[in-house]
């Protein structure tokens, strides 16, 4: 262990003598910590926005006035989608997906006005987080200081002296880590310090997350470290183990979260929005029109519910039938919905999936998945948003249709657009929007964020297992 | 020594030259795969409008087989709208994946309906397509630089520098032939697949002669900053390699970043969801107000229709049209401004290209394959000019009150999107 740490320092002391290492560290420092900062104020100020936009949407559905129920189906309601609390570590898909949707009745629309529309080309060309200098730019730094640590040794003919002190290949390779371990933690500190700030006070398990994503970040920053000084002892120049290394980085950095994303995209293909719609709206030909009493489709609704009362027509029934008609139409459009909903769900799940599966070829795209997984802005996250928003959506369209149900009759519903004063007489009291619940998005439990989390776990642990080995097996090819 | 024997020698170096020629064979894989992949996208997207197209005619028609009234029938004939691929899509997809490329619109407020999207897997749109535009903006000024970033040095640490700068007749017969013939190579192995891939799309030449010509002036870019590092004699090849890659980190991803950053930050103008929002209060409000504030702007604005027989009470359907109407007219100027602001967004993004080259390269392949933001706003229009035609048809009888019949109906034509 002391010749480890000997090996360790005085790799450091070497850094210290050369401009190249301290200006990297200082660059490493610094993008990190700015990184952090801009990221918080960026989510910050995005968080609020959306607040801000969800209050004036619950305010101005509040504000309707005494209304038909079914004309609050139609006009329907705004939800916005609460960015996670750690998403100024990464925020993951955050700028990719709507931020909100348009609930109405009949129907599931998309969310909308996602950021990178608004931003143009440059959205993709990465956000300026934590995350994405931890796993793009760090390892990129980390070869800058360490492609040499070993060659070096060789081209000053240092190695054999070394050897011939008895240090052995292992305690080598191990101490080189080390010193370059020791610049892994530096650039992790920053984004340790705005997540635990973030986090506290804030229950949903993140501070759990956040802990179990930062040893994630060890694991894969110890991976390059390894990968690193593996390859630069194997190597005979300094120069090759550079190219080889940067190739590296350019693979697993670069090509790789693109291809796996072209390849994912073709092998499980997703129908486009418009095509789901026709093939809902053929499907919804047998389903018959809610708004319409005499339609066929309600004609088994109709015998059973007099039989049930035991009535001779729907006139005498103690409530108004349209608002059955509306509440039973719904429900059978929106099973139909859900169907074609959690179809296309499932098949964005697999196209993740299957990219994923690119993460034994590159570290990046394990640590992406974790990352994202851990912090809680994930695909599974986008998805949890959109069906709290869909069962926000049918609660709130089942009230306004048990409204119309129970709150006038069918005669007086029937000749609602005859003048002003049986118009009235069908209007709800504002007092019912007013006392609706309003849309408030829980979080994912740190279980379920763990969950999405666990594949990416396995694939890192055995890349730095690989590493490892991959390292001790190197050790035993320094020297004479 | 004539120049020809010298570039037979470059030439016979560069085959032996095992890391160079592996780059250049490399970046004409890439180049081919992001090609490939691009004219598989396109091809796509061309057979799911096709599909579309014949899906949304037969579901009209059914839906018209059901219609019983004008407004109606109006309701429920949704028409298809889609933003065909570009001869040049394929090489420079751009935001198209995230903009919905295919849409159906109806007679009912457009600013309701031009913002839907087309739902994409947000983790995969997040790495971005592996197309041409991102093989030239990210891959190849790593290949150049790595081509050209030990050019010097190379032969000053195998001990030949010396030797080579006193026997050769000048400094430009030696090390020209070398960077011409390394330059010749990178422009080949990047633009060869390219130029196949227009030939299959059957890009128009003009078009392809500019994009040719936008990466020619890439390469050189690159290829100049490469020389002007490679020439510093006082540095040694891996500290070169360093510095190489952090001009790449700095050009290619910092200062789009930092671009964007400012960018989002510093123009923010009207929000998209304001836009739809004001579309909707407009559109709800009319039916709680007297008839009379809705077709009195709207009679205002139409006046051809201003002689329609007034409304009794009850629910008429050209009442309902002339609110969506009025609807859209209430939110033209919100709509404009997020509009406004999408360009003010470009504008600075434009900036941002003169300090990268990365950013430069695709907003240019992207403009000449109308994947921009511009042409993006162009079919929007065009969307919303064909909304107007659909809008148009149904008014004359509604508005004349001329009975409803499946015949009439029949010889209510509204023309495809394509023949706007």
């Amino acid at each position: 262990m002391r010749k480890l740490l000997l090996i360790a320092s005085d790799e450091l002391r070497c850094w210290r003598r050369s401009k190249v290492a301290w200006t990297v560290l200082l660059t490493l420092l610094l993008l990190s910590t700015a990184a952090a900062v801009v990221s918080n104020s960026e989510i910050s100020r995005r968080a609020d926005e959306r607040l801000a936009q969800q209050a004036e949407a619950d305010a101005t559905f509040q504000a309707q006035p005494d209304r038909h129920p079914h004309r609050m189906v139609h006009y329907g309601h705004y939800v916005y989608r609460t960015a996670s609390p750690l998403a100024m570590i990464d925020s993951g898909i955050d700028s990719m997906v709507g931020t909100s949707v348009f609930l109405e009745g009949h129907r599931q629309n998309t969310a909308t006005f996602a950021a990178a529309k608004e931003t143009g080309l440059l959205a993709r060309f990465g956000s300026f987080t934590p995350a994405f200098v931890l796993q793009i730019l760090a390892p990129l730094l980390l070869i800058i200081c360490g492609f040499s640590s070993v060659t070096r040794e060789k081209e000053q003919k240092t190695l054999y002296q070394l050897m011939g002190q008895g240090v052995s290949g292992n305690a080598l390779l191990l101490g080189k880590s080390m010193a370059l371990w020791f610049v892994a933690l530096i650039a992790l500190l920053p984004a340790l310090i705005v997540g635990l700030i973030a986090t506290i006070g804030n229950d949903f398990g993140f501070t759990q997350s956040l802990f179990v994503m930062t040893i994630g970040y060890l694991l894969y920053l110890s991976i390059w470290v390894l990968l690193i000084v593996s390859v630069s002892s194997v190597l005979r120049t300094s120069a090759q183990s550079l190219s080889a290394l940067l190739g590296l980085w350019v693979v697993a950095a670069v090509l790789m979260p693109r291809i796996a994303a072209e390849y994912a995209g073709a092998v499980v293909p997703t129908p486009s929005q418009i095509e789901t719609n026709l093939r809902f709206a053929e499907a919804m030909r047998n389903e018959g029109d809610s708004h319409d009493i005499e339609d066929a489709a309600f004609r088994d609704l109709r015998a059973e519910t007099l039989d049930e009362y035991g009535v001779e027509s729907i006139e005498d029934l103690p409530f108004n039938y349209r608002g059955l008609v509306a509440l039973q139409g719904e429900e059978l459009d929106t099973q139909l919905l859900n169907q074609f909903a959690e179809e296309r769900m499932l098949r964005e799940m697999e196209q993740t999936d299957v990219a994923s599966n690119f993460a034994w070829l590159s570290p990046l795209i394990s640590m992406r998945d974790l990352s994202m997984s851990l912090v809680g802005t994930s695909l599974q996250d986008h998805h949890h948003f959109l069906r709290a928003a869909e069962d926000y959506r049918y609660e709130m369209v089942q009230t306004f249709n048990r409204l119309q149900m129970t709150e006038m009759t069918l005669s007086e519903d029937l000749a609602r657009n005859d003048d002003a004063e049986s118009g009235q007489r069908t209007r709800v009291d504002a007092a019912h929007w007013q006392q609706m619940p309003e849309f408030e998005l829980q979080p994912l439990s740190h279980t379920q964020r763990w969950q999405g989390a666990s594949k990416a776990a396995l694939t890192l642990s055995s890349w730095l297992i690989a590493a490892f080995l991959m390292l001790l097996l190197c050790a035993r090819r320094v020297g004479p | 020594m004539n120049l020809s024997f010298r570039i037979q020698q470059e030439f016979y170096f560069l085959l032996k030259s095992k890391a160079i020629l592996g780059a250049l064979l490399l970046l004409l894989l890439v180049s081919a795969v992001s090609v490939g992949l691009g004219l598989n996208y396109v091809a796509k997207e061309r057979q799911e409008i096709a599909q579309l197209i014949e899906l949304d005619a037969e579901e009209r028609a059914y839906k018209r087989s059901l219609a019983y009234d004008w407004g109606g029938a109006a309701y429920d004939a949704f028409h298809a709208v889609w933003n065909e691929p570009s001869d040049l899509t394929f090489a420079a997809i751009g935001q198209r994946d995230l903009n919905a490329s295919m849409m159906r619109i109806r007679a009912l407020a457009i600013e309701g309906q031009i913002y839907e999207t087309d739902s994409v897997n947000p983790e995969l749109a997040l790495a971005g397509r592996f197309d041409f535009a991102f093989v030239a903006a990210y891959l190849l000024p790593l290949v150049i630089l790595f081509v050209f970033y030990d050019l010097l040095a190379a032969e000053r640490e195998s001990g030949r520098f010396n030797l080579l700068t006193v026997t050769s007749r000048d400094w430009r017969s030696l090390w020209s032939p070398r960077v011409l013939l390394r330059f010749i190579g990178i422009l080949l192995a990047v633009l060869l697949p390219l130029w196949i891939g227009m030939l299959v799309e059957g890009t128009e030449l003009q078009t392809a002669m500019a994009a040719t010509f936008a990466v020619f002036l890439l390469v050189t870019f690159w290829s100049v900053l490469a020389l002007v590092i490679a020439s510093r004699q006082t540095l040694n090849s891996q500290t070169l390699a360093s510095v190489s890659i952090c001009v790449w980190v700095l050009l290619v991803l910092a200062i789009p970043i930092a671009g964007k950053v400012v960018i989002e930050s510093s123009v923010m103008g009207i929000r998209g969801a304001d836009v739809s929002l004001a579309q909707r209060e407009a559109v709800n409000d009319a039916w709680d107000l007297p008839k009379s504030a809705t077709m009195e702007p709207f009679y205002e604005s139409h006046p051809q229709w201003s002689d329609s027989a007034p409304l009794a009470a009850g629910f008429h359907w050209k009442w309902y049209y002339a609110f969506q109407q009025v609807g859209d007219e209430t939110a033209a100027e919100l709509a404009r401004e997020y509009r406004e602001m999408l360009i003010a967004r470009d504008d600075l993004t434009a900036q941002v290209a003169w300090l990268s080259p990365a950013v430069a390269i695709q907003r240019r392949l992207e403009s000449l394959a109308s994947t921009n933001l511009d042409a993006q706003l162009a079919y929007e229009e065009k969307i919303r000019q064909y909304h107007e035609q659909i809008r148009r048809a149904y008014y004359p009888a509604l508005f004349r009150d001329i009975p409803f019949s499946k015949e009439r109906l029949k010889e209510l034509s509204i023309p495809d999107f394509s023949e706007l």
